[in-house]
């Protein structure tokens, strides 16, 4: 499971360097996400942007690490390929995430409060 | 029959890594069909739902068996037989397959359950059978699928 970490103005960008998440990752998934955000600051954005398949197990690990960064801080993904996007919007995790196309709009200055 | 034709016909060991290999060489057979790159997509999603339940449930307590896999394209619809010798579901019945989240807030969001959601949205005239010791699913996928039941 390959994911790079970069802090991006205070923020924690974390991009997941795989095609796929799925069941036969989704445990790696979780492990490298929870070691990636330990002593993470207030907002991590998750991109996803080389991600073409991701599964309801996958989707089970996004819920886990947003759950695991607890009430104080957010977890938030970026530029979802087409095929992420759909399960994001079917399962209405779209409600659950803040979810933005790219990193000008991710990291653009009031881009939390806009997504509340 | 013109327009009746088997698209995909594979026998798998139920396993993560195989089911991800099938899912690709399914993938590789519906875009050979001529089936836009969106629909493929989506069908491999039911399909990857159906065979990770039959890997993560049916064969939970015991070794990892056989998965058959059948897929009929007929005009706009996807037929898919999916047999496998686990355990029966429980109750001999399909999940209905509920929103997990549905009353509660992110903060008790359940982390597994999606799956039968997802099929249950995306699937139609879903079918189960326990025949001669083994699980017989069989559903129908339109494309492009259309989820109004969600």
């Amino acid at each position: 499971m390959r994911l790079t970490t970069t802090n991006h103005g205070g923020d924690l960008l974390i991009a997941v360097r795989e095609d796929r998440i799925d069941a036969a990752v989704a445990l790696q998934f979780k492990d490298a996400l929870r070691t990636a955000s330990e002593n993470a600051p207030a907002r991590v954005v998750l991109d996803l942007s080389q991600v073409g398949f991701l599964d309801s197990s996958g989707l089970g690990a996004l819920v886990t690490a947003m759950k695991a960064l607890g009430p104080d801080r957010r977890l938030d993904l970026l530029a979802p390929t087409p095929p992420v996007q759909k399960v994001l919007r079917l399962t209405r995790m779209d409600s659950v995430f803040a979810i933005f196309p790219d990193e000008a709009s991710a990291f653009a200055r009031g881009a939390v409060a806009r997504a509340g | 029959v013109p327009g009746d034709r088997t698209a995909f016909h594979r026998t798998i060991t139920a396993d993560p890594l195989s089911v991800r290999a099938a899912l690709a060489d399914f993938s590789v057979s519906l875009t050979r069909l001529g089936i836009a790159p969106e629909h493929v997509e989506t069908l491999e999603l039911v399909v990857a739902e159906v065979l990770n339940n039959i890997v993560e449930h049916a064969y939970r307590d015991m070794p990892a068996g056989e998965i058959g896999i059948e897929v009929e394209a007929r005009g706009g619809v996807i037929l898919c037989d999916v047999t496998d010798g686990g355990a029966p579901m429980p109750g001999a019945r399909l999940p209905q397959g509920a929103h997990p989240g549905r009353g509660t807030t992110s903060d008790d969001l359940p982390e597994g359950g999606y799956g039968w959601f997802l099929i249950r949205g995306l699937a139609r005239d879903l079918t189960y059978a326990r025949i001669g010791g083994r699980n017989v699913l069989r559903f129908r996928i339109d494309f492009p699928p259309s989820p109004a039941e969600f």
